[in-house]
């Protein structure tokens, strides 16, 4: 520890760790943490990670060890890191692979190695239902029904389970990766895409074939979806969040993969076609006619023998399907996320029942690389008029939120943004649409609301994407999954400004690759010195906890 | 008295027979007259011979007289060059040289120069040096006292040192200490002026730093606590009055004018002008403090108390004679005020003061230590919390400095709380507003570079080995902690600093100086957003609502055209009129029938 001092690390006793950026060992110390800790915020100068015990039993999945990650970080650590962390952290390390699943020729057995423990479950009140036959070499028979649910209740209690049961193999289908697309275009994936993937595969072992892939917005992560696909050759049902991403999943399959039409199915409430490829939604798949009706398009689980079921935007993933999710433990199930924080705190679920994250890159990595667009986030404060402001005065407090966010002098300020971006794509995003029919009639640009009929849209986008309209005006339906690939700028007008994964979303918009600088613009319009201002802070605070460059300025 | 004339009249024959042979000289007879004529003609003829024969102490006596055209003071002499030197009685021994008698005469205990040697002495004796001040750039982290026992008596004690740097916190606390006194939230006894309890509490959570760590940190005995008197939340309030900022009115502080002035417009010259009240000021005397030390109030006292404001000044020459940014041992600062001619004590005869038994315990003969106590107790309670003063301490317990052989002390844990102040270091606020500059700027906080301020609105401190507590609370004024090492910013926590006193510049400042990097653009945005939605309202006034019996009436004196300039709203049978208008719309409302007491 002579020259420990220099060093980028500072642990906390809460188990948070701070990594200084400009520090010399700054990617060593950050290629590190990625493997045993969770990146929290990312602002400039400083990031923060927090070990967690799901962390870790990611790194162990991974094939790291607790001493292996206290000696990195007594290594990197700028002062002795806390005693108790290290004991804490050695602790959860090895809690992780005392239980394991596998399967013989009877059918599922969990084993446990220490006797005490196998003792401690065996008594346990939720597992002892759970829990079969217990057999003379101190192992349990399990139901492959309980299969989900076990490890979910083992991981509730501190000791998760390695499953090396593998997976049965669903029906073969043969997936072939362009190497130029439909619309003649080369493509292959990224080398990141790769990697993950590689780490997702495991060669085909039983130690890999589920879990977590963490990229950030922009990155390609349908393509991972596609990659995945096309080394298991299995038929694969895909869950999406709405019909929009749905359709673009479909559209992507077939521009870059050698499936046809009659391949790739749709399930949707409007459409219930089902193929060897089938792209849902989660909305569907939750559906019920009342509440205690039980959820009848589950059953898509069960139509065909899936190889392979991804869940995209994991981090969104309804309670309904985490329910059907433990009972298909046996099928290969890929998650993908930019994010594994979830409003609901229910990572653990995600851990136990779609798999520890196999791969994460921290996107500066990519900006680094041009995978990504830089992104220029900025706060323009609207100044509203006197008369205004005394009836935003007077109103209640839903009604103070709608006044600010529609103070009609913001339609200058787009105005002048939309010179400064007149060659470049760009979005106008709004919560409310008559402000939104407002500013497009003005501007006389195209509107896509929730209302727009689906053919309508899809040609919107289509020009979009083709240059034949440079400007778009978007209600919230432009939050998830819309590719929109050539959005230079975006414009949020007026926003809930709730959301931490909503703000990322609609960023995600504008950070596909640019030609020439690849630098991005997303800007907001606040009306100065209302309550807008106040949500403005929650999304400053997150995006430069995500690490964009933020920028405020009056109009 | 002419030279010969002293000889005539103040030294005896044997004293003159005693000069003349050790200066080999013979007079022409042995009566007294003719002895002095021998002395008086070496004293013309050969004036060196006769200085030959003194003491080094003794011509260095009679040069700083000369020079300084002062009378005679071993007591200045010995504070300067460190001899313990006695001027000889002019009736001494027989073998006793008294040639020093020669020059000086005696009247009721205090030392004249003979009147026509002045002149002479100036040129046959060099001009003394001026007083030299050993000062130390670094703060050693130890410090050693000579607490004596009965068995030994050099029984030396070492303890850790700390630091308390007063120059950035005294003006910040003093902000925040006027905020208080104009919410009206200060009580003080209305005849002593002391604070409550409560508002000690009040004005300690108002502190932009921690108080001086002078608790015991190895004992628990209850005797060894500290006096709440020991505190800058019991100094600040009556400092606010002592500097005239504010004045006690029933039972609690008010802002004066001045206090007024600076509170709207806080200035280091309006600062400095409270200094000068305070150094002036006649009421309260810190020696008070020193609970110890009994008789403080007794009649008797009153005859021999020095005048506070005397003594103050003293210690005021003195500290604008020490170096600024230097290290000075408190015992040399003592040393060179009375090496100055200063002079700080308490009372000019001890004996009405005492401890625990006027008999026993008096502390007749002590009143140069009992200056030395009120200097000590000055500096660590007033002039540090002022800022004119750092200081480098230690615990007060079982040191006893100045008091340790007077009787009854072995059974007190200290004298004054401010025992252990081992140095204090004159800060460039303290210059100022002691005049020795005549300008000050406000220094940046020279806290090293010791965290960053993210984007995200975290401060995250980089570097906590060096991080102190003083460093945590000054964060803490505007930031919330929330783990080890990290300190958040919100609204709330800027507002909370604002209505504390800080002003926006404050927090921007402080952030700037212990800030490794700039100040990220959010940060700066949230400041300015708080500051200037907190000072949205500008000035407040009293109101009264008179309520009539029906809208109707209520209307008629609204609707009156004497009574409607004097209103400020109406709500329904109700009218808002302000206070200083209350007396024209009582007449305004008398004309129209209506009678408002």
């Amino acid at each position: 520890m002579k020259d420990a001092i220099h060093n980028p690390l500072i642990i906390q006793s809460d188990r948070a760790i701070l990594l200084e950026v400009d520090n010399p060992r700054y990617e060593e110390a950050r290629d590190a943490l990625a493997a045993f800790a969770e990146l929290e915020k990312s602002p400039e100068h400083i990031h923060t990670y927090r070990i967690t015990p799901l962390s870790v039993w990611n790194a162990c999945a991974a094939g790291h060890g607790g001493d292996a990650i206290v000696a990195t970080l007594c290594n990197l650590a700028k002062y002795p890191p806390p005693e108790h962390v290290m004991t804490e952290i050695r602790d959860f390390a090895s809690r992780y692979g005392r239980l394991h699943i596998t399967r013989d020729e009877d059918g599922l057995l969990l084993t446990a190695n220490d006797p005490a423990l196998r003792e401690e479950i065996a008594r346990h009140e939720k597992l002892r239902s759970i829990l079969g036959e217990r057999l003379e070499s101190g192992t349990f028979r399990i139901d492959p029904v309980h299969r989900g649910i076990l490890k979910q209740a083992l991981i509730k209690i501190g000791y998760p389970a390695e499953d090396l049961a593998g997976y049965c193999d669903g029906e073969t289908l043969e997936i072939i990766l362009r190497t130029k697309t439909r619309s003649g275009m080369p493509f292959s994936p990224r080398h990141y895409q790769s990697d993950a993937v590689d780490s997702f595969h495991v060669n085909g072992t039983a130690r890999g074939g589920s879990g977590v892939i963490v990229l950030p917005c922009g990155a390609g992560k349908t393509i991972v979806g596609m990659t995945c696909m096309e080394k298991l050759q299995m038929s694969t049902l895909i869950l999406a969040t709405n019909v929009t991403a749905v359709r673009q999943w479909i559209a992507e399959i077939l521009d870059k993969t050698s499936l046809h039409e009659d391949q790739v199915g749709e399930y949707s409430g409007k459409v219930k076609d089902i193929r060897p490829i089938t792209v849902s939604t989660y909305q569907i798949m939750t559906y019920r006619k009342h509440v205690d009706a039980s959820f009848d398009h589950l059953q898509l689980f069960d139509k065909r023998e899936w190889g392979l079921i991804i869940y995209d935007e994991v981090h969104l993933l309804p309670a309904p399907i985490f329910q059907i999710t433990a009972s298909i433990q046996a099928r290969r199930r890929l998650g993908l996320t930019a994010t594994l924080v979830r409003e609901d705190g229910r990572e653990d679920d995600v851990f136990a029942l779609i798999g520890p994250k196999r791969y994460d890159v921290p996107w500066k990595i990519l900006e680094k690389q041009g995978w990504i667009a830089k992104a220029r986030c900025e706060e323009i404060r609207v100044r509203m008029d006197n008369k205004l402001r005394m009836h935003y005065a007077t109103a209640d407090k839903r009604g103070k939120f709608r006044i600010a966010s529609e103070n009609p002098r913001k339609l200058a300020v787009a105005r002048k943004l939309l010179r400064r971006h007149q060659n470049d794509p760009v979005l106008i995003i709004g919560m409310y649409v008559e402000q939104l029919r407002h500013i497009a009639s003005e501007l006389d640009i195209p509107v896509l609301t929730g209302s727009t009929g689906q053919a309508k849209r899809e040609k919107l986008f289509a020009d979009f994407r083709e240059g034949r309209v440079k400007v778009l005006a978007c209600s919230k339906i432009a939050n998830f999954s819309v590719d929109l690939p050539d959005a230079a700028a975006a414009i949020q007008i007026s926003g809930t400004f709730g959301s931490r994964q909503e703000e990322a979303q609609r960023l995600g918009r504008v950070l596909r690759p640019k030609k020439g600088e690849n630098q991005a613009h997303f800007y907001s319009l606040v009306s100065h010195e209302t309550v807008e201002q106040d949500f403005a802070m929650n999304r400053q605070l997150f995006l430069c906890e995500q690490g964009y460059e933020y920028h405020i300025r009056h109009e | 008295m002419q030279f010969y004339e002293n000889l005539l009249n103040n030294l005896n024959s044997e004293s003159l027979k005693t000069i003349l042979a050790t200066l080999e000289t013979r007079a022409a007879g042995l009566r007294k007259k003719e002895l002095a004529d021998a002395i008086n003609a070496i004293w013309i003829q050969a004036p060196q011979r006769l200085l030959n024969i003194l003491s080094e102490p003794e011509r260095l006596l009679l040069a700083e007289s000369a020079h300084n055209y002062s009378e005679p003071d071993p007591v200045k002499l010995n504070a300067k060059y460190g001899f313990s030197y006695r001027i000889p009685y002019h009736t001494g021994y027989r073998s006793q040289l008294l040639a020093i008698r020669c020059f000086i005469y005696s009247d009721y205990n205090e030392y004249f120069l003979v009147d026509d040697i002045d002149e002479r002495l100036r040129k046959l004796l060099p001009e003394p040096r001026p007083v030299e001040v050993a000062a130390i750039i670094e703060l050693p982290k130890e410090g050693s006292w000579n607490i004596p026992t009965w068995r030994d008596k050099d029984n030396r004690e070492t303890r850790s040192l700390r630091e308390y740097k007063s120059e950035l916190i005294a003006p910040a606390e003093l902000r925040r200490l006027l905020q208080l006194t104009a919410a009206g939230k200060l009580r003080v006894g209305e005849r002593t002026g002391v604070p409550s309890a409560a508002t000690r509490k009040i004005v300690s959570e108002a502190l932009c730093a921690p108080e001086l760590e002078l608790a015991n940190q190895e004992q628990d005995d209850p005797d060894t606590q500290l006096p709440p008197e020991a505190s800058r939340a019991h100094a600040w309030p009556i400092l606010l009055q002592q500097c005239g900022w504010a004045k006690a009115k029933g039972g609690k502080l008010e802002l004066t004018r001045q206090g007024k002035a600076i509170f709207e417009n806080f200035t280091f010259a309006l600062y400095a002008e409270g200094v000068k009240k305070f150094i002036a000021d006649k009421n309260f005397d810190e020696m008070s403090q020193v609970s110890i030390i009994k008789g403080q109030s007794g009649r008797q006292t009153s005859r021999y108390r020095i005048a506070v404001p005397h003594r103050r000044y003293a210690i005021m020459d003195c500290i604008r004679s020490l170096p600024t940014g230097e290290w000075v041992e408190l015992e040399e600062a003592y040393r060179i005020l009375v090496a100055s001619g200063g002079n700080c004590r308490v009372v000019s005869e001890g004996f009405c003061l005492y401890i625990y038994s006027q008999q026993y315990g008096h502390l007749g003969g002590s009143e140069r230590m009992l200056g030395r106590v009120y200097f000590r107790q000055l500096a660590g309670n007033a002039l540090a919390t002022l800022g004119l003063i750092d200081l480098g301490y230690a615990a007060p317990h079982f040191l006893h400095p100045e008091l340790y052989d007077s009787w009854g002390v072995d059974d007190e844990a200290f004298t004054t709380a401010y025992d252990g102040l081992k140095y204090i270091r004159t800060t460039k606020l303290g210059r100022f507003c002691l005049g020795t500059d005549a300008s000050y700027e406000e220094p940046v906080a020279e806290c090293s570079r010791m965290f960053k301020v993210l984007p995200n609105l975290e401060i995250v401190v980089t570097n906590p080995g060096e991080f102190s507590s003083a460093d945590a609370a000054m964060l803490e004024r505007f930031a919330k902690k929330k783990s080890d090492a990290v300190w958040k910013l919100d609204n709330s926590t800027i507002l909370k600093a604002l209505a504390a006193g800080d002003s926006e510049d404050d927090i921007i400042k402080i952030m700037r100086a212990g800030s490794d990097n700039e100040l990220p653009i959010t940060v700066l945005r949230l400041i300015t957003d708080v500051a200037s939605r907190a000072n949205a309202a500008i000035s407040q006034e009293d109101a009264v609502i008179v309520r009539f019996r029906d809208k109707e009436t209520a209307a008629l004196v609204e609707h009156d055209t004497a009574a409607r300039k004097t209103i400020l709203c109406r709500d329904g049978a109700a009218l808002v009129v302000p206070k200083k208008s209350l007396k024209t719309f009582q007449t305004a409302a008398r004309k129209l029938g209506i009678l408002i007491s």
